[in-house]
């Protein structure tokens, strides 16, 4: 026993010293008027008060586009993600290769694919609005407007799901043959085999990808810092963006960590919602047996 | 059994390598410091004899900049040294991106830099910590320093007689022009001096025939096509060194009743900024933010006459410059009086430093071009010594040369003596930083063409009036 906990103890340590550790100090801080450089203060619920009197304006902004992101990207990440994986299931030439493919994207790091994406996506010299030109097709200004930007960043988000495409690829190839074969003994088509048979045994997967995508989409970072900046007009001001902005650029360090925490539970409160209602519609093969 | 034993020998043979070798880093890192001591204790050693009765010092200085800039204070950090020997100067180079950042994180290290270029909102907030060394004591303590031998405008007071630094060198606005452009259209070079600077008219009508479409029709023709331009008349970027000026000049001003009330929900600024703003989308003679990201950067655009005019700052001199481009300057347009911009950051020396005198006098010397001409000559600082500025001898060491065509300093130090020449809010406006982000994504609806000027600054008004506690008063 203890020589477990012993061979453990690295894990257990780093978990307490730098996660644990600077987590509840943040808490504590979010009491404090920390800015890195003033001897500590402890202003009680302040940051709280200025947090939700949204005085800035900006709170609440952030807390919009963040909802809106992740509201459109992560259903259709995993739509789109599902959908590959089942093509990529298919018995058909070149199928690892394909795999590669669509997996590519993800290991390119997000610095080099935003670079890309900001040259697709130019409104006058980019590749996407040069090609729906040469099709007659409407242009868009896409992250340079405050109506388009989330939507463009959600169409981003769709070229890297591979991660998302390789668990329920995983998930495809655990479904047992015989389930289909009984199926198309009974005379099933191959849309009753999707929805009576796939669906069905995929839903723990679909449910694990779906907290995963909620807890990613709502820390959406990098593309707001690298391609926006927040901008235009705030349209793309991302809560951790805006904490981060707070932090490192404004060294609010206390407000920043009182941000932080809200995110916190709200990534908290809707894991929770998704784990109550996984039961409606999530199915375990070995439930049956209670 | 056996099996799990043997795993559990790998993991313990994993695990006490492991520790070693951490160790061993530890120890390594450890002893680095420690050498590098001990080398700078021997050089000081052997220097002995020159510099017998001086105590070994060392300083460490950080800076932030372009790899020019970070070479020109190596240089004149090295040449220092070997003046003083028993002084080390060392260079700590940081980039721009991660400053802030370093600054506050060896601040609440206590490991403080003896010297260090700060950002405006941070060095303020600093001193009113306590944590920055109130320069003006050496007034009472140096013969040799003397406020009338500096230009106006570059002590940062937090408060009456109490300085935290000087402009690390100073930068001021102007408007530059392709020459080779100008000549082609037969246009006479831009105004440098203060009684011919252009109305705003005339400004509009001069970027109008200035702007020239894949056709090569003007912005005054009427079969002028707006979205196939292949030459802008004008370019400018939106910050707020590039709209002040002409704010100023209308009699507007960024904050108004010291710094308690938002300036530019007045119609004296809002109007300018609405004019700037047709230019780009009424007028079509300036690109949008959203062409400017696509295009290349002014000093390119400058230089390869996709602009044949462009607002910018002195230091776009040092690109266009080394780039061997044709170019020239002219005083902004004016609405009602001239009126000009002083900007840049300061350069503080920590209390916590444990030689305020010889700190001190490398912030002297480091101020002084007779010992770094070359980020002046080059192009891309104003040194902040008056006579450097006036003296035709010394000016001619510097800022008259092939790399700064004619008309530099008639356009770029000159009015740097006007009384209508006013720091920026980045400079005299508390909580500056944080305005700033209300502000710049309101003005970004306004140069895209979504918001009128007006509109857009009114509604930020009481959120940016209760960020508004006041400005810093500066005595000269």
């Amino acid at each position: 026993m203890w020589m477990g906990i012993l061979f453990a103890l690295p894990a257990i340590l780093g978990f307490f010293i730098f996660t644990l550790g600077p987590m509840l100090a943040s808490f504590v801080l979010t009491f404090t008027d920390l800015k890195l450089i003033n001897p500590i203060k402890f202003i009680g619920l302040d940051n709280y008060v200025q947090l939700f009197r949204g005085s800035d304006g900006l709170f609440y902004k952030s807390l919009s586009t963040t909802f809106q992101y992740v509201f459109m990207s992560v259903p259709l990440n995993i739509l789109f993600a599902f959908c590959v994986a089942l093509l990529m299931n298919q018995q058909i030439k070149g199928r690892a290769f394909f795999r590669t493919v669509f997996y590519l994207p993800t290991i390119v790091p997000v610095f080099a694919s935003s670079m890309i994406w900001i040259w697709i996506l130019d409104p006058d010299l980019g590749l996407l609005n040069n090609v729906l030109k040469t099709l007659g097709l409407p242009t868009s200004m896409w992250i340079y407007s405050s109506e388009t930007v989330i939507p463009s960043l959600v169409l981003m988000g769709l070229w890297v799901t591979g991660n998302t495409m390789i668990i329920f690829l995983a998930g495809l190839q655990g479904i047992p043959n015989h389930l289909y074969e009984a199926l198309e003994v009974d005379g099933g088509n191959k849309l009753h085999k999707l929805l009576y048979i796939t669906v069905p045994l995929m839903s723990p997967t679909i449910f694990f990808n779906l907290v995963l995508g909620f807890v990613g989409g709502f820390q959406i970072f990098a593309e707001a810092y690298i391609m926006t900046q927040g901008g235009p007009n705030n349209s793309s001001l991302f809560i951790v963006f805006y904490l981060y902005r707070e932090a490192f650029q404004l060294s609010n360090m206390a407000y920043a960590s009182t941000v932080a925490w809200f995110l916190f539970i709200i990534i908290l409160v809707f894991t929770f919602v998704i784990f109550k209602t996984s039961r409606m519609w999530v199915y375990y093969e070995g439930e049956g047996n209670k | 059994m056996s099996l799990s034993k043997m795993c559990s020998i790998v993991l313990a043979v994993f695990l006490l390598t492991g520790l070693m070798a951490c160790s061993n880093s530890a120890s390594n890192s450890g002893s680095s410091p420690q050498n590098a001591g001990s080398t700078g204790g021997q050089n000081s050693q052997d220097n002995k004899s020159a510099d017998a009765e001086k105590e070994s010092v060392k300083l460490r200085y950080m800076v932030w900049g372009s790899p020019n800039e970070k070479k020109a204070v190596e240089d004149y950090s090295k040449k220092y040294m070997e003046m003083n020997p028993h002084v080390t100067i060392e260079v700590i180079h940081v980039p721009n991106n991660d400053y802030a950042t370093k600054v506050a994180t060896m601040v609440a290290g206590n490991d403080e830099p003896d010297l260090a270029y700060m950002s405006e909102g941070q060095a303020y907030e600093l001193a009113e910590q306590g944590k920055l060394y109130n320069v003006f004591e050496q007034l009472d303590v140096d013969p040799d320093f003397n406020l009338d031998n500096y230009a106006p405008n570059v002590w940062y007071e937090w408060e009456p007689g109490k300085a935290l630094g000087r402009r690390i060198g100073i930068g001021a606005m102007g408007m530059y022009y392709n020459t080779d452009v100008f000549e082609k259209a037969g246009i006479p070079p831009l105004p440098r001096n203060p009684e011919e600077t252009m109305n705003w008219d005339e400004f509009v009508e001069l970027a109008k025939k200035l702007t020239v479409d894949q056709n090569g029709k003007t912005a005054l023709d009427p079969d002028f096509d707006h979205t196939k331009i292949k030459q802008y008349g004008l370019m400018f970027e939106t910050w707020w060194a590039n709209y002040l000026p002409l704010v100023l000049s209308n009699g507007g001003g960024y904050a108004t009743e010291d710094g308690t009330k938002f300036g530019l929900s007045e119609p004296e600024a809002y109007e300018v900024i609405q004019q700037m703003a047709d230019l780009i989308n009424v007028h079509h003679v300036a690109p949008s933010p959203v062409q400017l990201k696509s295009l290349p950067n002014l000093a390119t655009s400058l230089q390869s006459g996709k602009a044949a005019m462009a607002f910018g700052g002195n230091w776009l001199t040092l690109d266009l410059s080394a780039a061997g481009a044709k170019f020239g300057y002219g005083l902004y347009p004016k609405m009602k009086e001239n009126a000009a911009v002083i900007l840049a950051s300061p350069v503080v020396i920590f209390n916590s430093t444990k030689n305020i005198e010889e700190a001190w006098k490398f912030y002297k010397f480091a101020a002084d071009p007779a010992a770094s001409v070359g980020i002046y000559a080059d192009g891309l600082s104003i040194p902040v010594l008056k006579d450097w500025l006036t003296d035709e001898q010394k000016l001619s060491q510097w800022a008259v040369n092939d790399k700064h065509p004619d008309g530099y300093v008639d356009v770029m130090i000159k009015p740097l003596f006007d009384e209508n020449t006013k720091p920026g809010p980045a400079d005299l406006l508390k909580n500056y930083s944080k305005i700033d982000t209300i502000v710049t994504p309101a003005l970004e609806e306004v140069w895209l063409g979504n918001k009128s000027a007006q509109d857009a600054m009114n509604e930020i008004k009481p959120r940016v009036e209760e960020l508004m506690i006041g400005e810093y008063k500066w005595s000269r």
